[in-house]
């Protein structure tokens, strides 16, 4: 549902103002940017992506009809950014430059990298961290797409049961079963790595 | 309960989306049976530990590139000229053509006025009075 705000930002993004496009990429970058690394693991292809996907929120803004919010809206652009990006690269031999966020430049902060959500202040701590990083960003990678949706949609991005339906078009009930599934298998995962 | 439907309620228990009554029938289980508690352990560390991956964020110039992009690919005709102080200024030079267009036509038509005059006047005064 749309906000007075939003509709207001809308409005000045069909007019095609400027300021409002920078307005709509600075409130959403951080969102689109994350998912889109969690999804693909890689910096590289979220920078081109998360670009990819405001060039598409912009050229297509006037088929915005405010059936859902802007952010389910946006997010269902970038869901489908990735899918034809897995699917390109599964037509070609691609391999896939995996990074943990932290691997980027664990000494920059916030620029074009981490911000940190838990901060470790003892080398040993940072290591640790580092490599439980790797571990769970490729347990992520390991899932398939689907599951991988859910679960990046609910459990790194946060988002309710009613938004990851909305953005992937499933029932209620698919989207708890799936993310359960990959939760479990994220679980196994995790298990067996650090056994 | 058996083992299956306990780990089939993981999620609502962990959502808090369980009611009371299987709350406490889970909870009872979870209490006698290592299995299911190890599962469950293992399962809710999992959640947490993805909720906590790090935040990637873009480069602060992120936003600026995305609109040189769009630029680039339509040609500057994306943004509008009336929301942009490159408006006025498109405008101011548009007047000014029109001015400049408007000074030139009329010192060609001056030119014009004075080349037709003044053969017939000046350089043949002979010629005039001849036949």
């Amino acid at each position: 549902m749309e906000t007075r705000l939003e509709k207001k930002l809308i409005k000045r993004l069909q007019a095609r103002e400027p300021k409002a496009f920078d307005q709509l990429v600075l409130l959403f970058q951080g969102q689109v940017y994350n998912f889109v690394f969690r999804m693909l693991g890689s910096t590289a292809e979220a920078e081109d992506l998360a670009q990819e996907v405001f060039i598409s929120v912009f050229k297509h803004i006037d088929a915005f009809r405010g059936e859902s919010s802007l952010a389910t809206w946006i997010y269902r652009i970038a869901a489908n950014h990735v899918k034809n990006r897995r699917k390109y690269h599964g037509r070609r031999p691609y391999d896939r430059p995996l990074q943990s966020a932290s691997a980027l430049d664990p000494g920059r902060s916030g620029e074009g990298a981490v911000l940190g959500a838990g901060q470790v202040s003892r080398p040993d701590e940072m290591v640790e961290g580092l490599q439980l990083e790797r571990i769970l960003q490729e347990a992520i990678l390991a899932l398939d797409e689907e599951h991988r949706m859910v679960l990046v949609l609910r459990d790194v991005q946060n988002e309710s049961y009613d938004v990851i339906s909305e953005v992937t078009g499933l029932p209620l009930g698919t989207v708890k079963s799936r993310l359960h599934r990959a939760r479990l298998a994220l679980k196994e995962a995790l298990e067996e790595r650090t056994r | 309960m058996d083992h299956e439907r306990a780990q089939s309620l993981f999620m609502s228990y962990h959502d808090a989306e369980l009611p009371a009554r299987e709350v406490e029938a889970l909870e009872a289980h979870l209490a006698q049976c290592t299995e299911c508690s190890l599962a469950w352990q293992g399962y809710k560390a999992a959640v947490e530990e993805i909720s906590g991956l790090l935040k990637v964020t873009p480069a602060p110039d992120f936003s600026k590139r995305v609109q040189q992009a769009i630029g680039r690919r339509s040609r500057g005709r994306f943004f509008s000229e009336s929301s942009d102080s490159g408006g006025l200024g498109i405008a101011i030079v548009s007047v000014i053509l029109v001015l400049v267009f408007a000074l030139l036509y009329l010192l060609i038509a001056t030119s014009g006025e004075v080349k037709v005059v003044d053969p017939g006047a000046s350089s043949d005064p002979k010629g005039a009075a001849s036949p």
